[in-house]
């Protein structure tokens, strides 16, 4: 398996006045591709710090992300942008989609800033339709997110992760905000995307039986790993 | 892609956007109508044709003449000879004199006008063509020189009439339409103020042909040929004389060497250079003023689009953030909200430009029937010129912008997680 993520000696401490929190200490974990991972541990031990790391939405403060064999310390802020953009995909606990907007313009809202334009290409809308059938949205479509349950809005925010074809799809607790039902429901949609089209997938969640669909798991313990990778024996 | 996420914002929140451009809008449309009016009546006054001509002309009088005093043609009055025209026209700066003569005797007037006769002492004065300078005098009539002859009234006279007297004493009012084509008889050698009879009084035939800005403000200007034909038919008076004469010089830089070379040969000029400066300086002091209340007022309409787009950022702190976390940098953050500012400043001042035409077409009619007593008035009071516009917008646009830099950069140094995980 290749790698696709890897991280050397990562280190985040948060500056609180004097008081120093180190959310991540001495960090060493390498990802390959189609990868399914799941990361974690009690409230407060650093998974949503390590996701935002591995989406490239912050930076460490030690050690060196390498996704794609590039060194991400080494990028300006339009190349890192440009990198969210084409290879990650992140999909939030709450969602995080525009009021302002559609559905579906929240799905192709990534499409729109990639090309700068207004409208999509006819292959785009193309990619927009199959995406909308994936996460049965079709007849949501013109809804506003204040409109849809939560489930769908969870759909909607894979949807717009998804539609850039991330080679990594990032998750922090993608079904906290769900009931256990349609937790499952987004936790199998994951899962099968990711075996479908050889994505790797890193979720974060509180949730055990989340957790072990994952064909590996991270275990954080006030900032360090705890348990390292820890294989399971099958796929999928 | 940023468009269409301003137009989004504006369509769900109207009222922010709506707040921003009315009150660019309100302040474009009262400067645009004060900076329009402003530049229409300099342009009246100061015209590039007005001022070329002010430039060029000089009054010439005779040493020491005191003209309504020839009212009573007591005192021998000091005049201006065929000659000296002669050789004040012979001036190599001078394009053209045009003399004023006058009778040589006293005289009244006779009008039937709105029903009533007048009768009043006038003075007759002559000139040429040329000086009478108006639209609203034919030639073919000034050329004629029979009964009843063509006499022009200074337009002034008739403007000062109409504002005080006749609304003072609830008279109707003179207008071209019925004033023209009016019958006066002349009285020779007649007053209504001095028991004098210089001669048998002789009562000839006028009619008004027109006005003119150019005449002398009171009495009657008939051509000088034809006061030449009375001083030597009634007055016994052959000798050919002038009261007084405007010279036209070639260009204004002639105006300096001009007057000297006339003062040499020992008479007064007067130019209006001076007035000139004086009404150029009043003009631009109160475009001066126009421009520091126009930049008072952006600057008031700017910080209320700085408040407004700061507490939009708040607002749309969360998705800020969410599009920062899709791939948009801090850059790219600034710009979309430049563009709405640009957006915004853009579409005021079409608004506003458009609203201020609107609203300047009953003013102007308005003012216009206010005005329609007087003779002498601009033809159009509200002039949009198009440089005033360019500017007035390009500052809008301008003001907009400034104002929502700041904003702007805050937006772009938003920190999305800090954001995204309260
Ligand atoms: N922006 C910040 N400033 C200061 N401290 C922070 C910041 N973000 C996180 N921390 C601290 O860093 C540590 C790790 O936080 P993090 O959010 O990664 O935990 P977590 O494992 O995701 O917890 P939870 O399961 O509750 O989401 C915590 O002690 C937290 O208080
Ligand atoms: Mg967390």
């Amino acid at each position: 398996m290749d790698t696709l993520l890897e991280l050397k000696g990562v280190g985040k401490t948060y500056h609180l006045g004097r008081e120093k929190v180190r959310a991540l200490r001495d960090i060493d974990l390498s990802i390959g591709q189609g990868d399914f991972l799941s990361i974690v541990g009690p409230s407060g031990s650093g998974k949503s710090t390590l996701l935002h790391l591995l989406g490239l939405m912050d930076k460490p403060d030690h050690g060196r992300i390498i996704l794609e064999e590039t060194d991400t310390s080494k990028l300006s802020e339009k190349e890192i942008a440009r990198f969210r953009l084409e290879k990650i995909g992140f999909v939030f606990q709450d969602f995080n989609l525009l009021d302002d907007f559609s559905i579906e313009d929240n799905i192709a809202l990534p499409l729109l800033i990639k090309s700068g334009r207004n409208t999509l290409s006819a292959r785009e809308k193309e990619l927009l339709e199959t995406i909308l059938e994936q996460m049965d949205l079709t007849d949501r479509r013109r809804h506003k997110p204040n409109q849809v349950s939560g489930g769908q809005k969870q759909r909607a925010a894979i949807g717009r992760a998804l539609i850039g074809k991330p080679s990594l799809l990032l998750a922090d607790e993608p079904t906290g905000n769900l009931d256990p039902h349609t937790g499952k429901q987004i936790i199998g949609l994951l899962s099968k995307l990711c075996s479908d089209n050889g994505l790797t997938l890193v979720i974060v969640t509180h949730d055990r039986q989340v957790a072990d669909r994952a064909n590996r798991i991270v275990q954080l313990q006030e900032g360090r790993l705890a348990t390292r990778t820890h294989a399971k024996k099958y796929l999928g | 892609m940023y468009s269409k996420i301003i137009l989004n914002n504006w369509k769900s929140h109207p009222g922010k956007f709506l707040l921003m451009f009315s009150a660019l809008v309100i302040a474009l449309v009262i400067m645009t109508l004060l900076s329009t009016l402003h530049y229409g009546l300099q342009n009246y006054f100061l015209g590039e044709g007005q001022r070329e001509k002010i430039l060029r002309e000089l009054q010439v009088t005779p040493r020491g003449s005191k003209l309504n005093l020839s009212l009573l043609n007591l005192v021998p009055q000091p005049e201006l000879s065929p000659e000296t025209v002669e050789q004040i026209a012979a001036l190599p700066e001078v394009a053209e004199v045009l003399p004023t003569n006058t009778i040589s005797g006293i005289s009244s007037l006779q009008i039937g006008l709105l029903g009533q006769i007048f009768q009043t002492d006038a003075l007759l004065f002559g000139s040429e063509w040329e000086l009478l300078d108006s639209p609203q005098v034919s030639k073919t009539q000034w050329e004629s020189d029979n009964e009843p002859y063509p006499a022009v009234v200074s337009t002034k006279l008739i403007d000062l009439y109409n504002l005080s007297f006749a609304n003072a004493n609830n008279l109707p009012q003179l207008t071209e339409a019925n004033f023209r084509g009016a019958e006066i008889t002349i009285l020779l050698n007649e007053s209504t103020f001095f028991a004098r009879n210089d001669g048998e009084t002789v009562k000839l035939k006028a009619k008004i042909a027109g006005f003119s800005p150019n005449t002398k403000l009171l009495g009657l200007t008939l051509p000088d040929k034809i006061i030449n034909q009375i001083n030597s038919r009634y007055l016994q008076q052959d000798k050919i004389s002038y009261l007084d004469a405007i010279v036209r010089v070639h260009n204004p830089e002639l105006l300096t060497a001009a007057r000297d070379k006339i003062s040499a040969l020992g008479l007064d000029v007067q130019t209006a250079e001076k007035s000139l400066h004086t009404l150029e300086s009043v003009f631009t002091m109160s475009g001066l003023a126009l421009n520091i209340f126009f930049a008072l007022m952006m600057a008031l309409a700017g910080l209320l689009i700085s408040t407004t787009f700061l507490a939009k950022i708040t607002e749309k702190r969360h998705e800020i953030a969410i599009l920062k976390t899709m791939g948009l940098t801090g850059t790219n953050v600034a710009q979309l909200y430049l563009l709405e500012a640009l957006l915004v400043g853009a579409m005021s001042s079409a608004g506003g430009l458009l609203l201020a035409w609107l609203i300047s077409l009953p003013l102007e009619q308005a003012i216009n029937s206010l005005l329609s007593n007087l003779l002498t008035r601009p033809e159009r009071l509200f002039l949009f010129a198009p440089n005033i516009l360019f500017w007035l917008s390009a500052f809008t646009i301008f003001i907009s912008c400034l104002f929502s830099f700041l904003p702007a950069r805050k937006a772009a140094k938003l920190d999305p997680i800090t954001i995204l995980s309260k």
